[in-house]
């Protein structure tokens, strides 16, 4: 390990930045967060536009 | 041991320049740096045995006399000879120092392109093994794979020799390696030297002979050229499993610690042949502690067919919502390669930091207008390990080994280049 102090200090780095991800909840979902949503919304699901833009694809097997 | 040769001043029978003869009584030969004559110095009258001529401005790097201390003891360099071996018709040549110190004799310093070897020949022989693709010599246990086989031509000589050299002298060389050692056999008519070689850097040779300037810059990778790599590359591998372990039993401990605690359940419908509005509520529910990851699963029965659902995990306090969609299709079949499948009937989505309170997700389903309707299950949990994490570390662990391997195998694959077996692996028993 002395031998290679720049990979282990990489390496450690590595593995605390992973306990920090896990700990903190990051995750590489892309999400849009939108501040103040009407509590309308509840009563008039419809009337909520998505700020997610994203145009699916369709599958069509093999 | 830092006695000075004993030196006796000629003048050359040819073009009467003064000859200097430091190994006196060890000299068979030296040669008039004026006129190039090679002369026989056992002879009274100093016969010429060979004049030669030679390109303009042969100046060896090291000059003759200079004094340098090599494992502990002083030498001086009494001789100077250059061979020259020819592949595929370019010609290739090496310079040759000969070393000597009266009491312990001659030993050599060997110089291509900027790499150096400290030669000395050998009393005891290698045993030579030639039953495999690659002829194997071992000494003293250490195994020496062979690496070329040529003949080698000497083309220039200066100063003064312990056997009566000649230029057009032609040996069969045949050089086996294991860094940094280089043993050779060298062979004449009736008569076999082996001799064994270590690399050396041009620095240490400048800083043995104290010679100003800097050494020339080696070029490519020599045959017994220690690899910067060897050894190195093992002990990261060692470390790489060690970390990835550690990585292991970090993985273990959040997925044992964390709470995974599932808020919401619900079971829904969805048929886009009714029309109507799609979008819809959940009923709301908490999420406690710290902030955390929060994964809401879709589970479907989708069968050859797809949908998408654009969600919304949407606090009922504060207004804030997290937008994403996910896409959920399954398809499979039967054809002439057999059975096929193709995506899920489930997906899950992971959201990033989602802090305390109370929150509903809004829903709005799509699908063809024509599809089949489908039923799902919507599930959300909070503070659930996010394993892409573990993934993508395990792969930044394993990059610098890699990259370090892939550079020792490039270095050993350069140096194999310059040998009879270039384009075939090297098998030299290395260890990376």
């Amino acid at each position: 390990m002395i031998k290679h102090p720049f990979y282990l200090a990489y390496g450690v780095l590595v593995l605390g930045l992973v306990g920090l991800a896990e700990y903190r909840g990051w995750s590489l979902l892309s999400v849009n967060e939108v501040k103040d949503v009407p509590k309308s919304v509840r009563d008039n699901p419809g009337a909520y536009r998505s700020h997610y833009v994203f145009f699916p694809r369709v599958f069509r097997g093999k | 041991m830092s006695a000075p040769a004993q030196v006796k001043a000629l003048n050359c029978p040819s073009c009467g320049a003064p000859l200097t003869i430091r190994a006196f009584e060890h000299t068979l030969s030296a040669v008039c740096g004026n006129c190039l004559s090679i002369l026989d110095t056992k002879d009274p009258n100093l016969q010429v045995l060979q004049q030669f001529k030679a390109r303009e401005g042969v100046q060896p790097r090291i000059p003759l006399g200079t004094r340098g201390k090599l494992r502990g003891d002083v030498y001086e360099v009494v001789g100077y000879q250059e061979r020259t071996i020819t592949v595929d018709d370019v010609p290739y040549f090496w310079s040759e120092y000969l070393l000597f110190n009266p009491y312990k004799g001659f030993r050599y310093l060997t110089e291509y392109q900027g790499h150096w070897n400290d030669v000395a020949t050998l009393r005891n022989l290698p045993q030579v093994d030639t039953r495999g693709p690659r002829p194997v010599a071992t000494l003293l246990g250490e195994k020496y794979y062979h690496f070329q086989t040529a003949s080698a031509t000497t083309t220039y000589v200066l100063g003064e020799f312990p056997w009566r050299v000649r230029v057009g002298d032609i040996a069969e060389v045949r050089d086996f390696v294991s860094p940094p050692r280089m043993l050779s056999q060298e062979g004449t008519e009736g008569e076999t030297v082996w001799s064994l070689g270590e690399y050396m850097t041009g620095a240490r040779v400048w800083e043995a002979f104290g010679l100003p300037g800097s050494p020339p810059e080696a070029v490519g990778v020599f045959a017994s050229q220690p690899s910067p790599y060897k050894g190195s590359a093992k002990g990261v591998w060692l470390l790489c499993l060690f970390l990835l372990v550690a990585l292991l039993a970090v993985a273990q401990a959040f997925l044992a610690f964390s709470r995974q605690e599932q808020v919401f359940r619900g079971n829904y419908s969805f048929s886009p042949r009714s029309g109507g509005e799609a979008s819809f509520v959940t009923e709301v529910f908490e999420l406690k502690g710290r902030p955390s990851s929060v994964e809401v699963g879709v589970n479907t029965d989708l069968a050859n067919n797809w949908a998408y659902f654009r969600l919304a995990l949407i606090n009922g306090d504060t207004g804030q919502a997290y937008d994403f969609g996910r896409e959920v299709s399954y398809y499979y079949g039967r054809d002439s390669d057999g059975a096929w499948t193709e995506g899920r009937a489930n997906d899950r989505a992971v959201i990033p930091t989602v802090p305390a309170g109370r929150y509903y997700l809004r829903v709005e389903p799509e699908m063809d207008a024509g599809a089949s309707p489908v039923r799902y299950e919507l599930t959300v949990r909070r503070d659930v390990p996010y394993m892409g994490w573990f993934w993508m570390a395990a792969g930044l662990l394993l990059v610098p080994p890699a990259f370090k391997s892939l550079r020792s195998v490039g270095f050993e694959r350069r140096r194999w280049q310059e040998s009879d077996y270039a384009g075939s692996s090297s098998g030299s028993g290395d260890d990376e």
